[in-house]
């Protein structure tokens, strides 16, 4: 193996990456770059990224602790598998309550973002990151049981391509990429939209339930709290396995956070909106 | 007649509601959501739903939990009654109050 990168935490859950291209390996990690860098120990997962024998163009395997869980010779999309792994070990190994969102922070104070897939929640966070807001996560958000401190989980971003012409400037450079590929998603580590994006441990303080609706106007509607719990449960990891013991430690995030939905018409005005929001604060 | 063969018991002034024991309740500025255990459902309530909820102890019946309301709230008796049995059969619908079989015509 040419490439060994160090070890890094995903909320709860540690892995390292070996590689036999080190350039690829590079790429890899440094997609990763933003989630913090741990010592090693027996529980660390061993990722691996490997050229199958004898094919050509180059078919690149990943395996966790020796298992395949895809392969391909395009490396976003093995990018893609590895990140969509990544997430379902965080859910997996987390101990308390994971739900289903987005989420920036300002100043120590959380917006989370549910949605549902497809509504716009990266597009979103990406935005709000690009304008100054610091970047918790585009997927999934930990709390810390019994509160509603949050975890951060800096994966990078996965921009579908929607939302690319809205980001432009962040289309990837791959490596030994292949002229026939067809991306259909762009895995973006949160310092290549801004240096010094990531935010440390924050405390839940608004709840926003985006949803993109082309043409609309851009609007910001206040919900109670109890509207705002049953979504949100709606829209956690593994609810229905844990509901009653999720149900208590969301109304705890909730009890501490303005809650709202947001119609969004265009990606600046609902920058905008959260922006007006976080300020009148 | 429910797939299940139980009979529903009729629910009017007379019927004494309670919650059902597989229902668990967080109240949140006054408004309850409601998970159902046993179905993994959630149900979200009003302000006067919720007040209504925490008074259902299975011993007072909805015409004595109108007069008691009515009396407090300084409402017709005769309009919280009204109001009491429309919640009461929608709740009881929905299969949280204890002893009532949840109406899934619609499902089947």
């Amino acid at each position: 193996m040419t490439f060994l990168s160090p070890a890094r935490r995903a909320v709860s859950y540690t892995f390292r990456l070996t590689c036999d291209h080190d350039a690829l390996g590079h790429w890899f990690d440094g997609l990763v770059g933003a989630l913090p860098i741990v010592d090693a120990d027996d529980t660390t997962a061993q990722w691996s990224v490997t050229r199958a024998p004898g094919e050509e163009p180059a078919r690149w395997c990943f395996l966790v602790d020796g298992e395949e869980r895809g392969s391909s010779p395009y490396p976003d999309q093995l990018a893609t598998t590895m990140i969509q792994t990544l997430n379902g070990q965080v859910v997996q190994r987390w101990t308390g309550v994971v739900a289903h969102a987005g989420c920036v922070s300002i100043a120590g104070d959380a917006i989370l973002l549910p949605a549902d897939p497809e509504s716009g929640k990266t597009t979103l966070t990406c935005g709000l990151v690009r304008a100054g807001f610091a970047y918790v996560t585009d997927e999934g958000v930990a709390f810390l049981q019994g509160t509603s401190r949050i975890e951060p989980y800096t994966k990078p971003l996965s921009l579908d391509k929607g939302s690319w012409f809205l980001f432009p400037e962040l289309e990837p450079a791959v490596p030994l990429q292949l002229d026939d590929a067809v991306p259909n998603q762009w895995q973006v580590p949160p310092d290549a939209i801004r240096p010094d994006a990531v935010s440390g441990p924050c405390d839940a303080r608004f709840i926003v339930f985006p949803k993109y609706v082309e043409g609309a106007d851009t609007v910001l509607t206040p919900i109670s709290r109890a509207e705002a719990l049953v979504d949100l449960a709606k829209n956690t990891f593994e609810f229905n396995q844990h509901s009653r013991e999720y149900l208590d430690q969301l109304a705890i995030v909730v009890e501490a956070c303005d809650c709202y939905r947001l119609t969004v018409g265009t990606l600046d005005d609902a920058v905008a909106c959260i922006q007006e929001l976080v300020g009148a604060e | 007649m429910p797939s299940d063969g139980a009979a529903r018991p009729v629910i009017d002034e007379g019927f004494a509601p309670r919650r059902g024991a597989d229902v668990h309740t967080v109240v949140l500025d006054g408004e309850a959501v409601l998970l159902d255990e046993r179905e993994n459902r959630l149900h979200l309530l009003n302000h006067t739903a919720t007040l209504l909820w925490q008074l259902y102890d299975g011993e007072a019946s909805l015409a004595e939990l109108a007069t008691d309301v009515s009396a407090e709230l300084a409402v017709d008796r005769d309009t919280v009654l009204a109001d009491l049995l429309t919640i009461t059969r929608h709740l009881g619908a929905e299969g949280i109050l204890d002893g009532v079989v949840a109406d899934r015509e619609g499902d089947e």
